[in-house]
């Protein structure tokens, strides 16, 4: 797999496709996620485990002296498909839900300021041969939470502690995480603490920059004057010869404007 | 005497033709009667369930298929009506017959009655809805089907329940899957000797490296009171409802396993005895094991 493989200088895309004929194995290690796939006669086997060093930042490919852990945690599955085909494609993707992102430390926002935060999020992998969709999992699985009002209104979303830093070039980069901008614009009359900030990452559009980063579609709040509503405005990222976009969003979000009572948006 | 016979032959010829004629007639009403019962009964049944795909998405499953079940007994009760007139029952006898049926059926199945009541409360309310998981005293089980007199339960042991709805009307029960998320709280008894502290914060961070285990509402550590045994502290923590009981089950082992890595102890059940100042000591003879008896 060309383009994969870990040591192409200036590329570091660890993903594309790859072909695996059959009878054959091989393997990446990506963060903690160490990932196998086997291909034998009708059949595709995929095997994971999440042992590694989660702030691993190389991603490893091979398709030769793979070993396949004897681990309890070994998790697997197979798929059988009637064609031969041997083009297997790994995919990335945002999180399929909402992914909540609590600040270290509480972040306050004064009246009429308005603030970029980044955040950064875990990635899916998704496994295709011959185009057809098999396996989405992610590389690291982020603990649950419920976004909402109440316990019974709300969102089952993912949970990620974040630094919130105020700079891209501060957010720590991984192959294996993606940065999303979030402006918050505080037009209410009272100061706006976030303790907890709301990122609809299965609406957004991935990319990779100039510098081989994963981003995101930016986001923008805006908080209104009542200070009890916030608009969401996702704004798509233009693509130029610096940016790629390299995953489609796994949800149609309409204009990409939506309106949410605040705790909907900052917990 | 010829004439007689002649006038007896003739009179028995039209009674025949009569009778004939007759015969015919009723046969015809009856022909009639089942045809409008058959075609009846088909419209009804088509007309109902075009009422219920109708009204499904508007008022839910349950609703429309009690709205279903009720037009249908109604329909078929006009057909079976419009039947029975048709080969020459008479439309006030037959209800007047009704009234009297309906005082004695009344009398004779009033808990049937109460049940059918029930049930439209139930449906109206909305406690629960097919899928559910209720707990009706000790039966737990997923709704199978909402009935005019009973509720059908599938218990997790495969094992099929029903239960009256008067009894669902009369007694409390609980519905496992309403909200989207629960809680799961664990009693938990530490030695006297631990730091609660401690104690709490390995909870918590059990709690934070468990996926399925939500970050919000936070997870709490609760110190129920001084135990014969043990500190006694409730740990408190929110899950989907779908990974539920995947919690209940993998949590404690993790629990347990971070107790032993930490050294905190659980301990089981002891008494002391205490022989006050007022009483001699308790005697206490250590007898050794008899390895050197000699053998006869």
């Amino acid at each position: 797999m060309s383009s994969v493989t870990n040591k192409v200088p200036n590329d570091k895309r660890w993903w594309g496709r790859t072909e695996l004929p059959v009878g054959s194995l091989c393997c990446w290690q990506i963060g903690e996620l160490r990932l196998f796939a086997r291909h034998a006669v009708h059949e595709w086997h995929f095997l994971w485990v999440r042992d590694g060093n989660p702030l691993q930042s190389e991603v490893s490919f091979a398709n030769e002296n793979c070993e396949i852990p004897d681990s309890k945690d070994l998790e697997q599955a197979r798929f059988v498909l009637s064609d031969e085909g041997s083009e297997l494609e790994l995919g990335i993707q945002l999180a399929d839900r909402a992914m909540v992102a609590r600040p270290e430390i509480p972040v306050f926002i004064p009246v009429g300021e308005s603030a970029a935060l980044y955040v950064s999020t875990g990635i899916w992998l998704q496994l295709k041969v011959d185009g057809k969709p098999l396996l989405d999992i992610p590389v690291n699985r982020p603990s649950d939470t419920w976004f909402g009002p109440n316990t019974r209104e709300g969102e089952l979303c993912y949970f990620s502690l974040t630094r919130a830093r105020t700079s891209h070039s501060e957010v720590d980069s991984y192959p294996h995480r993606s940065t999303t901008s979030v402006t918050v614009v505080n037009d209410s009359a009272e100061m706006l603490r976030i303790e907890r900030l709301r990122v609809p990452t299965q609406f957004l559009n991935l990319y990779l920059n100039h510098k081989q980063e994963l981003v995101t579609d930016e986001l923008t709040y805006t908080l209104d004057r009542k200070g009890s509503d916030a608009e969401l405005k996702i704004v798509p990222v233009p693509v130029s010869s610096d940016l790629v976009r390299v995953a489609e969003s796994r949800m149609e979000q309409g204009d990409g404007l939506v309106t949410h009572t605040l705790s909907r948006l900052f917990g | 005497m010829a004439e007689q016979t002649e006038f007896d032959s003739t009179l028995s010829g039209d009674l025949q033709a009569v009778t004939d004629v007759l015969m015919m007639d009723v046969a015809q009403q009856w022909m009639r009667a089942i045809f409008i019962l058959i075609v009846g009964l088909m419209l009804a049944r088509l007309l109902t369930r075009a009422l219920y795909n109708a009204t499904e998405d508007a008022m839910g499953v349950d609703s429309a298929t009690i709205l279903r079940r009720f037009g249908f007994y109604g329909l078929a009760l006009i057909v079976v009506m419009a039947s029975l007139r048709e080969i020459g029952f008479s439309l006030s006898v037959i209800l007047g017959a009704a009234g009297i049926l309906t005082v004695a059926v009344g009398f004779a199945s009033q808990t049937s009655a109460s049940n059918l009541i029930s049930g439209l409360f139930l449906v109206a309310e909305k406690s629960f809805k097919l899928g559910d998981v209720i707990k009706v005293g000790d039966i737990t089980g997923e709704v199978l089907s909402i009935d005019l007199l009973s509720v059908k339960l599938r218990q997790f042991d495969n094992i099929y329940v029903r239960v009256p709805n008067e009894t669902l009307i009369k007694s409390n029960f609980s519905n496992l899957t309403h909200f989207p998320i629960r809680r799961l709280d664990l009693q938990i008894g530490v030695a006297y000797k631990e730091d609660i502290s401690e104690v709490r914060e390995i909870l918590m961070r059990v709690a934070q490296d468990y996926e399925l285990c939500l970050d919000q509402p936070a997870p709490l550590v609760i110190f129920q009171g001084f135990g014969d045994s043990a500190l006694n502290l409730q740990f408190s923590i929110w899950a989907d409802r779908r990974n539920y009981l995947q919690l209940r089950n993998e949590i404690p082992e993790q629990i347990k396993r971070r107790f032993d890595e930490a050294g905190i102890e659980i301990p089981f059940p002891h008494r002391s005895f205490y022989v006050g100042s007022q009483t001699a000591p308790l005697p206490v003879v250590i007898q050794q094991p008899e390895t050197n008896k000699s053998r006869d």
